[in-house]
């Protein structure tokens, strides 16, 4: 019982740590990506959103073969990273965390450039001519509009990020303690045949996931009171 | 005042538009008139730098702002004009009173709420918005709007008041009292100060200078 409990709880841990790590970084490359899409004109623009949007029509598992054939031991960039740096991504939590990062980065990326594409490019034009500079208009102006919108996606892309399986088992296996998610912990025990554990974490997974579908709900627009002042 | 000639090539698919505009005043109370689609705002958008011509020059006053063959080409944030755009451009998560105080402050943070700068008080009170100080921009009305972004302007001390059909989306009484406010601002401050329009009446009241514009071409 005791045992059961500390295997889920570890196993829930390291499913927040990689999904908290694997959302940190999208938050940066999402929305960055998101801007430069939404506000910049260069060729190819729309075949880089094509490319950008792909982790959410394919599967995981082909998401993973891309991922050990670029940073497995003997991919061309894992390969270097480990004669020179000595550094192995492959079945370590690192490697799990740019699973999840692949996976939900379109989550956070689409949810992004369509809020910057929403914000009227008038009232940047009308903070240009009273003074301020690109990134002040950026802090001031463009992203406390954007906010509301960004975070939703950001909330799903966690969710994601918790419920990745197919890549993150690819890439970084299933090391109890190690790599082993929660969502990789339920499949190991239906395997093993422990029901009792594979109810446990079932239910823990289910609980988080709605909490995190409440929250984004809440932050969706449409979802706000008259007159708010983010409106 | 002013001294412009402007040109640019729009190309859009199979349509183009040619913009060539020519104009010098001294007159410090100048209209832009003409139909709609004829290149007013375009005109407009250039003279604050939000649109940069292919080729030509742009004076205000003793300034050059503009001038393609000696490579000058001010930033609107360097250019020192203030632009009253058509539907108020209002930042819509700020109070009337952030608004107003927006251009006072150029770093990476927004004026707090409660801050009370001088300034901003006395635009306030001559204006007559003291009361919405605290609302939000999607709470007020359209005149009232339009007074939070004249005072937003005006705070920075423009040297050339740009104000885009300013009266259009008003109801007439608004209209005509907005007119008086803005006749007796131009003369108080001694600003100069050039305003699109389509209304004669407007033309009767600002045109010490007129631009007429036509298909993107002006004319005397």
């Amino acid at each position: 019982m005791f045992d059961t409990m500390n295997a889920a709880w570890i196993a829930l841990g390291l499913s927040l740590k990689v999904a908290g790590w694997a959302t940190t970084i999208n938050l940066v490359l999402g929305v960055a990506a998101g801007y430069l899409l939404a506000r910049g004109r260069f060729w190819g623009k729309e075949l880089l959103d094509t490319i950008l949007t792909l982790p959410l029509v394919m599967p995981p598992t082909v998401l993973g073969y891309y991922l050990l054939v670029l940073i497995g031991r003997k991919g061309w960039l894992g390969g270097w990273l480990e004669h020179s740096l000595g550094i192995r991504l492959v079945f370590s939590w690192q490697g799990a965390v740019i699973a999840a990062s692949l996976v939900a980065f379109p989550l956070v990326f689409k949810s992004a450039r369509a809020a910057f594409e929403n914000t009227d490019p008038q009232l940047e034009d009308a903070a240009r001519v009273l003074g301020l500079g690109p990134m002040a208009i950026f802090a001031r102006v463009t992203l406390p509009l954007a906010w509301r919108a960004i975070l939703a996606g950001v909330l799903l892309a966690f969710a994601r990020a918790m419920g990745e399986f197919g890549a993150t088992l690819m890439v970084a296996g299933s090391i109890p303690g190690q790599t082993q998610t929660l969502s990789i912990a339920v499949y190991e025990a239906v395997q093993a045949g422990d029901d009792p554990l594979a109810n446990r974490l079932v239910l823990l997974i289910s609980a988080v996931c709605i909490v995190i579908l409440l929250l984004a709900g809440k932050l969706l627009p449409g979802h706000q009171r008259q007159g708010s002042p983010h409106a | 005042m002013l001294e412009m000639h402007i040109q640019k090539q729009f190309q859009h698919k199979d349509r183009a538009f040619r913009l060539d505009v020519r104009f010098q005043t001294s007159q410090s109370r100048m209209v832009v008139f003409g139909p709609s689609g004829a290149g007013k705002s375009l005109t407009m958008r250039a003279i604050a730098g939000l649109m940069t011509p292919d080729e030509g020059h742009i004076r205000l006053g003793d300034r050059t702002v503009l001038d393609t063959q000696r490579s000058i080409n001010l930033s609107p944030q360097q250019r020192r004009t203030g632009y009253l755009f058509q539907d108020y451009a209002l930042f819509p998560h700020l109070t009337v009173r952030q608004n107003i105080a927006f251009g006072l402050q150029h770093g990476w943070r927004n004026p707090r709420k409660q801050a009370q700068h001088p300034g901003v008080e006395h635009w306030l009170q001559r204006l007559g918005i003291a009361a919405l100080a605290d609302q939000y921009p999607a709470s007020i009305s359209g005149g009232q709007k339009q007074r939070v972004a004249l005072a937003r302007t005006l705070i920075t001390e423009p040297d050339i008041l740009l104000l885009d059909e300013p009266f259009a989306a008003l109801d007439t009484t608004l209209r005509s009292s907005m007119r008086q406010i803005l006749d007796e601002l131009q003369q108080q401050l001694a600003i100069p100060m050039l305003l699109i329009t389509h209304d004669p009446e407007d033309l009767s009241a600002f045109g010490d200078a007129v631009l007429h514009i036509h298909e993107g071409q002006s004319h005397d």
